[in-house]
């Protein structure tokens, strides 16, 4: 394993733990400037550290995550419960990424694995994700004897965790189910994950694109509904009218995107306004040994180099 | 005799890259965790080249390279600042600090090589 990357790991693992007691002490005493400037440090080294480490995923989170801060230390944004919990959603996907790098890196030899071990956690974050929203959501997970390999499964955990934090907290409004399923299809391991939720709302999303200048206005009108959907992967790219505790703010999608591109596969959304939002994951089943993709080490650690 | 440099950075990651880097440069490298610790490592041996952090605990850079300049032999490092912002005004401060040189994080050994000859630290 790269000695930048596992410096950076450990180094990561340090900070995490010293910001996750700063912000509840500034959850205490959103006064405390000082602490503010204290944090933001903290959070802008571990970007700086992405960029050594070479892991654009996560840097974009902290980088997300700073300029929240930045714009506290400034006075742009108050110190409000729900500014600390998002610099706070953004530390938690920050460490889920780094201690499954450092899970990567143990793992030289690989095996294939039932595909179910990818959402075996999903109950209890949903349990979770039930209570801290008050709402009340079913998962269906269907038995499946698809399996993959096992150096990949840091990395599908790490997106079904998004994409079913973002149905729960988006999607679904007060009651809903999440499903999910996967099949081996054309050489790709292809994950399909649904709710049955508001579902995604294409002109919210058109008027997005027009208002961020990605689209000229006839373009956007013209769009079918499935490539206007994709610009949902996009970085900084979110129509919720506001972020909360759970999901928001635009980190992440863009990352799982990246993620899985960088494996040679891909992921789309389709939806139906008031019926839901399905998510597809493909996956290539056959990796080189030893893994050698090109990128992977952003997402999921090198493990081919020592 | 080698060459010396002097990293200074909170970051551990940063060093260990800028240490890799320097020593392939052919550079005697020694570490500094923030401003303070930088300003004692002077005091006992000043090094030929500082690359420098900006924002950094207990001492800043910006405080360190003042404080660098009016010590005795104070002017003779050549003091390189390494920073992740495109800000002006940071790079003004820097430059009417008494920096030499700057370079934007993430660097790799072809920039701080570029760097270096720069700055006459190498030819």
């Amino acid at each position: 394993m790269d000695e930048v990357l596992a410096e950076f790991i450990t180094e990561t693992k340090d900070y995490l733990d010293v910001l996750d007691r700063d912000l509840i002490a500034l959850q205490k005493d959103p006064t405390d400037r000082a602490l503010i400037h204290e944090i933001f440090r903290a959070v802008h080294t571990i970007k700086s550290g992405c960029g050594f480490a070479n892991l654009p995923g996560i840097e974009s989170v902290a980088h997300d995550a700073e300029n929240i801060l930045m714009r506290m230390r400034d006075g742009m944004e108050k110190t409000t419960p729900e500014n600390i919990s998002l610099v706070s959603r953004a530390l938690q996907i920050i460490r889920t990424t780094v201690e499954s790098l450092g899970h990567a890196s143990l793992t030289d030899i690989y095996e294939l694995r039932p595909i179910e071990d990818a959402w075996r956690v999903l109950p209890a974050i949903i349990a979770d994700l039930e209570q801290k929203l008050g709402k009340s959501i079913i998962f269906e997970a269907k038995p499946s004897d698809v399996t993959i390999d096992s150096r990949l499964l840091p990395i599908v955990k790490a997106c079904l965790t998004h994409i079913v934090r973002n149905a729960a907290d988006h999607g679904i409004e007060q009651n809903g189910r999440i499903k999910i399923e996967a099949h081996h299809k054309d050489g790709f391991v292809v994950i399909e994950v649904s709710d049955n939720g508001k579902g995604l709302s294409l002109p919210a999303i058109k008027k997005k694109i027009a208002q961020q200048g990605l689209a000229t206005d006839a373009q956007t009108v013209a769009m079918q509904p499935q490539q206007a959907f994709s610009y949902i992967f996009k970085p900084g790219f979110s129509t919720a009218p506001e972020t909360t505790l759970v999901s928001g703010s635009g980190v992440g999608l863009d990352a799982v995107y990246t993620a899985l591109d960088k494996l040679g596969g891909n992921i789309i959304v389709s939806s139906v306004e008031g019926q839901g939002c399905r998510f597809i994951m493909s996956i290539p089943e056959n990796l080189p040994m030893p893994l050698a993709v090109p990128g992977l080490q952003d997402t999921i650690g090198q493990t081919g180099e020592k | 005799m080698k060459k010396t440099c002097l990293i200074v950075d909170d970051s551990r990651v940063v060093r260990k890259v800028a240490r890799r880097v320097a020593q392939d440069l052919g550079f005697e490298c020694s570490e500094a965790e923030d401003g303070q610790k930088a300003y004692e490592a002077c005091q006992k041996a000043m090094p030929d080249v500082v690359l420098l952090d900006w924002n950094m605990p207990v001492m800043s850079g910006a405080e360190f390279l003042e404080r660098l300049r009016q010590m005795p032999n104070g002017k003779h490092p050549k003091v390189i600042f390494c920073t992740t912002e495109n800000s002006v005004s940071q790079l003004k401060r820097a430059v009417s600090s008494g920096a030499d040189e700057y370079i934007m994080k993430p660097f790799d050994s072809e920039i701080v090589e570029l760097k270096f000859r720069q700055v006459g630290l190498i030819k």
